[in-house]
């Protein structure tokens, strides 16, 4: 029965959090926030902290997440409509399933579908992709990837990880396709041989190790996206940062390797790179720091098993306790909460104050208009 | 008492290893803010554990998950200040523009 609880609401805390982190809905991650608080508050009463559990609840569900949803509104992008019709890892895929895309996207609809259906992702099923990605700019969603394809040519030539900006390196790569008219095609295909040329082998056996994964489709779109956005590169800066970009790509190969071991944490990102997109550049590194800080936790955990357990027999009047021991013993950094919530509160509405924002246009506009005043007492009868 | 501290901890572990996660690969402050939040519910649910397990007839764990959760509140009012401060001088919620504010 304990073990039962200790499940559901561990269950409820870590997946609640993964969800949180692997949305693309931000309204959505702040409920999967709440769902990994009510999962964590669950656990502190299964812990007989009774007090601390009623604690989380009301402070972080009832007070914080207010605020957080609140501020979701002044976020750009907060029902994920703009992501929806992206290319997603499988764990995004599942945590943000029945975003409705923005407008019309039935050709990216129809490229998702192309993608699902390639295998390992062969020079002629890049080719194919290259087709459906070029069919994708004349929906709703062109000014937009043209827009970002410039900022991300500048990213390409800083050998940033483009695989990261692989959706919209490929988009720069249709780009190319569509003014240069001839050359595109076989420049992009070009791209995906040699990126296979270049990290075949490691390609290949990451390729392997993906398809055991039962998102078989997964892999699919990785290796030509990679490609072409290593035709890109190439096209655009003709330096020999091709190696650099193998392996950057290999790397996120394995990366994604270790989180379908590791039950899905986070696959291979393919939407991202898009400026509107909730991740940074820097995301397989943040996955890896993430992976590596829970796997030194647990190691630790391993190391040192033998916890002086102690099996001392403590009163059910915790509460009491608390307020004693809160009133006596740590009285001091009691008041010096208080004072840092006093503080705090403070030290928002200072921020907030009006007349502090010269750059808010309703403001200027309301000073504006306000400023040499119509005198209204000569109109008025 | 059948269940070992290790459960807990493991799933202190990786709420923390998500936290962080979160923390440096979300783009929006918001989400950043919500990985800060999942990071001090990891170091609670560690506090409470060990209060549980090592030390329960010594209240102190708990009232320091308590101090967490204020600090915690504190943080999120006032990050969320001047999150919503820079919205404005900006027109722009993503971390990635506020670069120039590193010295």
């Amino acid at each position: 029965m304990q073990w039962l609880a200790f499940g559901l609401f561990a269950l409820l805390a870590v997946l609640g959090a993964l969800g949180m982190t692997t949305t693309m809905s931000m309204f959505r991650s702040g409920i999967f926030l709440m769902a990994s608080f009510i999962g964590v508050a669950g656990l502190f009463i299964l812990l007989s902290a009774d007090l601390i559990g009623l604690l989380q609840i009301m402070m972080y569900i009832g007070g914080m997440l207010v605020m957080i949803l609140f501020m979701l509104l002044f976020s750009m992008d907060p029902g994920g409509a703009m992501m929806a019709g992206m290319q997603m890892s499988p764990v995004e895929r599942l945590f943000s399933r029945g975003l409705k895309p923005q407008g019309e996207n039935d050709g990216n609809g129809h490229q998702g579908h192309d993608m699902a259906g390639m295998g390992h992702g062969d020079a002629s099923s890049s080719a194919d992709d290259g087709h459906g990605q070029a069919d994708a700019p004349s929906d709703g969603m062109a000014g937009m990837d043209h827009g970002s394809m410039k900022m991300d040519m500048g990213d390409g030539n800083r050998a940033h990880p483009a695989h990261h900006h692989a959706a919209m390196n490929h988009a720069g790569a249709d780009e190319a396709q569509m003014t240069h008219g001839d050359s595109g095609p076989e420049q992009s295909t070009w791209g995906a041989d040699h990126s296979r040329m270049t990290h075949g082998e490691m390609d290949a056996g990451q390729t392997q190790a993906h398809h055991a994964m039962p998102h078989g489709e997964e892999p699919g779109p990785v290796s030509p996206e990679s490609g072409s956005g290593q035709a890109q590169m190439d096209h655009s800066s003709m330096d020999h940062g091709k190696m650099d970009m193998g392996g950057m790509s290999g790397m996120d190969h394995g990366d994604m390797q270790m989180d379908g071991d590791m039950g899905g944490m986070n696959g291979d990102m393919d939407m991202g790179g898009m400026d509107m997109s909730m991740v940074t550049p820097a995301r397989p590194w943040a996955a890896w720091l993430g992976l590596a800080v829970t796997a030194v936790l647990v190691g630790l955990l391993l190391w040192r098993p033998a916890w002086p357990i102690s099996n001392v027999a403590f009163s059910t009047d915790s509460p009491q306790q608390i307020g004693m021991l809160l009133m006596g013993k740590y009285m001091i950094a009691f008041e010096g909460a208080g004072l840092l919530i006093l503080l705090g509160i403070f030290g928002a509405v200072f921020l907030q104050r009006p007349g502090s924002h010269p750059s808010d246009p309703g403001r200027e506009a309301y000073v504006t208009a306000d400023k040499n005043p119509v005198p209204i007492s000569k109109d008025e009868p | 008492m059948t269940l070992p501290l290790s459960a807990y901890l493991i799933v202190a572990a990786l709420l923390f290893g998500i936290g962080i996660y979160t923390v440096v690969a979300q783009r929006s402050a918001v989400m950043v803010l919500m990985g800060v939040e999942l990071l001090l519910n990891a170091i609670g649910l560690n506090l409470i554990a060990f209060w549980r397990y090592v030390r329960p007839d010594d209240y102190s764990g708990q009232i320091f998950t308590i101090l967490i959760v204020t600090v915690g509140a504190i943080e999120m009012a006032v990050g969320l200040a001047i999150m919503m401060l820079l919205y404005r001088n900006r027109q722009t919620q993503q971390v990635d523009d506020y670069q120039e504010l590193k010295g």
